[in-house]
């Protein structure tokens, strides 16, 4: 039976290249030859759009979305439904629920993986996704700015329950186009307490930029990472355990 | 009659004048039954749908799916061009529920945008 693997990229923090990573990765599996769909959930700035180009969504007698689709990479996004200049001023419930419909409401047919870009922080629009992915994929840079963001977001995915993939370490070390490479951000957080693989670590580079894609993210192995489901603290029943050894006298 | 009721009625009426060739648009606009309360002193309600691509009328006795909500300031400004059910939509002021949940629905909006652009569309060619 068919089924869609969603994967989530998220990130506590916003800058961290989120979007860029979740792009190449779906892009990367379009040229691996896997059927693979983009879907942008940073609705407070719908991104992928301009990385994308903007090409029209459609919408079916049934009421729901044709999504776009470039290169054969379907994708969507809120920045198609909402105009372009405003900022959207709705509620935390209303990006809830449209994140969801355009996850359930667009016509994805048979994809075999749904790359969902996550926007920053902890919305109701996350926490209303979040428990859909299959697994997620942690963007971090290297920097105190980011640690205690992601290790937020990895708390957030024990306790929503989601496997994690492992992380990509964004903006690494800069890239000068002679080959010199300059460590910009001194601080290397590699969360190693979590056991947390790091699938990937990604230059400051020119070319990202100019390409809006970075080139050569090992995307096969990391889908195939076994996804990190980390356990739940369950302090009271083991300080209840430590009650009951104390009562018998152990 | 309030003189949204009757600017609505002229608008509608125009629009059976002019069947332009919209074929994908005429399959992807179709909707079911719609309240638009313009609230406000000169608050009106109004049951809409959009059928071969034009907004008219629905049936009163059908139960509304989706109810929208603005002011009859917003209402005009759709009209008159100043502004779209995109724009207003994103900024609040425009807002399309589902009747029975409340929740926004996108789908619905993206529809709407449309219809009300070409309705404008219209207008300005006729006004």
């Amino acid at each position: 039976m068919w089924q869609l693997k969603k994967i989530g990229v998220l990130s506590g923090k916003g800058g961290t290249g989120k979007t860029s990573i979740a792009v190449s990765i779906a892009r990367g599996l379009i040229e691996k030859g896997y059927k693979a769909g983009l879907l942008d959930f940073d609705l407070s700035g719908p991104n992928v759009l301009e990385m994308l180009g903007n090409h029209p969504i459609g919408v079916t007698k049934e009421d729901t979305f044709i999504p776009a689709e470039v290169a054969g990479l379907k994708y969507i996004s809120l920045g198609h439904v909402v105009s372009k200049a405003d900022p959207i001023l709705w509620s935390g419930k209303d990006f809830g629920s449209a994140a969801w419909q355009l996850l359930e409401r667009t016509e994805w047919h048979n994809l075999e993986y749904l790359i969902c870009d996550f926007p920053p922080g902890s919305g109701a629009e996350v926490q209303k996704m979040l428990p859909l992915m299959d697994s997620v994929i942690i963007v971090t840079v290297p920097s105190h700015l980011s640690e205690s963001n992601v290790r937020r977001c990895i708390e957030m995915c024990r306790e929503k329950q989601i496997g994690i993939l492992g992380l990509i370490k964004n903006m690494t070390f800069f890239q000068c186009e002679c080959g010199k490479k300059t460590i910009i951000f001194p601080d290397d957080h590699s969360f190693e307490e979590y056991g947390i693989p790091v699938l990937a670590e990604v230059p400051l580079k020119r070319e990202i930029a100019e390409k809006k894609m970075i080139q050569g993210l090992p995307v096969e192995d990391i889908l195939k990472a076994k996804p990190v489901l980390l356990k739940k603290k369950r302090f009271k029943s083991r300080l209840l355990k430590f009650a009951g050894k104390m009562l018998l006298g152990d | 009659m309030g003189y949204i009721k009757n600017l609505m009625d002229k608008v509608i009426a125009l629009q059976t004048k002019f069947r332009p060739d919209m074929e994908e648009y005429y399959q992807e606009a179709k909707t079911r039954t719609a309240l638009l309360r313009i609230v406000g002193l000169d608050g009106e309600t109004l049951v809409l749908t959009v059928n071969n691509g034009r907004i008219s009328y629905g049936d009163p006795d059908d139960k509304p799916v989706h109810v929208f909500r603005c002011s009859s300031d917003t209402f005009l400004d759709l009209l008159s061009g100043e502004t779209t059910v995109r724009k207003e939509a994103t900024l609040g002021h425009f807002t399309i529920e589902d009747a029975n949940s409340g929740e926004i629905n996108i789908v619905e909006l993206e529809k709407w945008s449309k219809a009300f652009d070409r309705m404008r569309g219209l207008l300005k060619v006729v006004v």
